[in-house]
């Protein structure tokens, strides 16, 4: 053959191979980089790319590569040392983690857990580290907890808020202390305080009530202020089933409210100069809104699709569910299917969602003290 | 025929390059042919379906990170980088393809990777209908199927 017609043979070869049937090894390899909406149009645009069968990840690790966005996506943490990762829709295990301490997790926040063993036994546990601090015993329920730094800072501080009929009591204990300091407060409008855990904001503490009211408690002058219920933006504040969560983003306090097995779902932004609850659809627009009971937060989307959706730690099957507020329906992240409510879906108690910054972070301080002195890795409060 | 620790590649189209051992065996399936048969090794090995354009872009990839891996400090990471970068930003559509087919034929994975990621990258954002332009592909749905799709992934588009 001469080179010409050699020329030619290499000519029809390319025109006759498409782009829609590429060998299945490599649409899969194609696949496997797109997540969530990309995921869903790759599917859209012909049989042979629609016949590419769904990625099924497994995660040795966290992705960690630095130009994969998804390397910064929150992961739901569970007890048993697994870590659900809600845009790959997968599960992975961490290699320094241990199974956690048997307790419930209370807060989440700066890498480190509060929990509560019983209810009286509060301890810190840090589960990068495997470092436990244990706290002195706490002779009261307290519905909702915070705290204010890592507790390696010298200023951190913890601060509990429990509501038993005309009475608000805080409870608080500083690094170091022995005994929890107690504060009552008279409950004149009978709030009941929801399981949602305080925002610190300004030096203040918000918590919040079952029926959207609020009890601010401001440290330095030792008082307690309260609002009212906004019952005139939302109705169904008074579903004995309605769930809260709070959190701060740039500034602004919001509060999420999910009712009837989340057939009802409202986000509102605190006004804080009128101390009232305002209607804050537009907030997801291009954000990820991650809530549990630990912690709630923010976090700008992260793959097309993946934004304006409120992430539940709550499972069908091995798939997470998420609520798009595009669409007013939940869905899972495996795809295909649409509900009006969670109601057939799984709650999963034992786990918080963890920033991406904690997720691979090594507490310096703390790395100091397991090399020089502390072997056992329990500290002392 | 090639001196030692050299090897003869020939594309479909008859061009033949002669590559260093270390470059050509970033190919697993040239590296199998190689440990397999030693007579490989010797003489000429024919890679069925490539030709020389693509074959000369492949061994311009391999070499490149052939030698990083022999010696992080000649080739940094950042170097590399810039080079992949610039390496697929080159390619036209045609290319793209071809090399895509070749890499997956001779196993050579990072470069695969690499050329499925730009793919992704060129799918990310659009619409199905965007994607069919940009790859020149038919729309083989009928509109009842369409229409399922997107019943299925309202959320998506």
């Amino acid at each position: 053959m001469d080179s010409a017609s050699r020329d030619q043979v290499q000519e029809e070869e390319q025109t006759s191979g498409t782009w829609s049937d590429l060998p299945m090894d490599i649409l899969c390899l194609i696949k496997h980089h797109l997540f969530a909406a990309d995921s869903a149009a790759f599917s859209a645009v012909c049989k042979t790319w629609k016949s590419v069968p769904a990625v099924v990840r497994s995660l040795a690790l966290p992705p960690d590569n630095n130009d994969n966005p998804l390397s910064n996506c929150p992961c739901l943490m569970f007890l048993n040392n697994r870590f659900y990762h809600p845009v790959y829709n997968a599960s992975f295990q961490l290699d320094n983690i241990l199974r956690l301490p048997e307790g419930i997790i209370r807060v989440s926040k700066y890498g480190w857990l509060l929990m509560t063993q019983g209810d009286q036994c509060p301890f810190f546990f840090n589960p990068f580290t495997n470092v436990r601090i244990d706290l002195p015993r706490i002779d009261y329920k307290v519905s909702s907890v915070t705290f204010t730094n890592p507790p390696t800072s010298n200023d951190c501080e913890i601060v509990g808020f429990s509501t038993v009929d005309d009475v608000i009591r805080v409870y608080s204990i500083k690094r170091g202390k022995e005994s929890w300091t107690e504060h009552e407060f008279k409950n004149r409008f009978c709030v009941v305080l929801s399981r949602c855990n305080p925002v610190l904001h300004r030096g203040r503490y918000y918590c919040l009530g079952t029926k959207g009211n609020l009890v601010v408690y401001d440290p330095k002058k030792n008082t307690v202020h309260r609002t009212g219920s906004p019952k005139h933006i939302w109705a169904h504040f008074e579903d004995s089933d309605c769930r809260h969560y709070m959190l701060e983003s740039d500034g602004d306090i919001f509060a999420v409210f999910v009712a009837c097995s989340g057939r009802h779902i409202c986000i509102c932004r605190l006004n804080l100069s009128k101390m009232v609850w305002e209607m804050a659809e537009d907030l997801l627009e291009d954000k990820m809104l991650f809530v549990s009971r630990p912690a709630s937060f923010l976090e700008k989307a992260l793959a097309r699709g993946t934004g304006n959706k409120i992430y539940f730690p709550r499972f069908h099957g091995d798939n997470g569910l998420f609520y798009s507020l595009a669409t007013k329906k939940y869905h899972t992240s495996g795809g295909g299917s649409c509900y009006e409510s969670f109601h057939n879906s799984k709650e999963r108690l034992y786990c918080t969602w963890m920033k991406p910054s904690q997720l691979l972070q090594f507490d310096r301080e703390v790395a100091f003290y397991l090399d020089e002195t502390y072997m056992e890795k329990k500290f002392l409060w | 025929m090639a001196s030692k620790g050299n090897l003869t590649l020939k594309s479909c189209n008859g061009k033949e390059f002669i590559v260093e051992e270390k470059v050509a065996v970033m190919s697993t399936t040239i590296k199998n042919m190689v440990d397999v048969d030693d007579s490989f090794a010797q003489g000429v090995i024919p890679i069925i379906g490539v030709d020389g354009k693509i074959l000369a872009k492949l061994i311009e990839y391999c070499k490149e990170h052939a030698e990083a891996d022999e010696d992080e400090e000649v080739k940094s990471e950042e170097y590399l980088k810039k080079f992949d970068e610039k390496f697929v930003d080159e390619l036209n559509l045609n290319d793209l393809y071809d090399l895509l087919k070749a890499s997956n034929y001779l196993e050579i994975t990072k470069l695969l990777n690499l050329l499925c990621q730009k793919v992704a990258s060129m799918i990310k954002g659009k619409k199905p209908e965007e994607i069919r332009r940009i790859f020149n592909i038919k729309n083989d749905f009928t509109p009842e199927e369409e229409e399922e799709i997107n019943r299925q992934n309202p959320w998506a588009f």
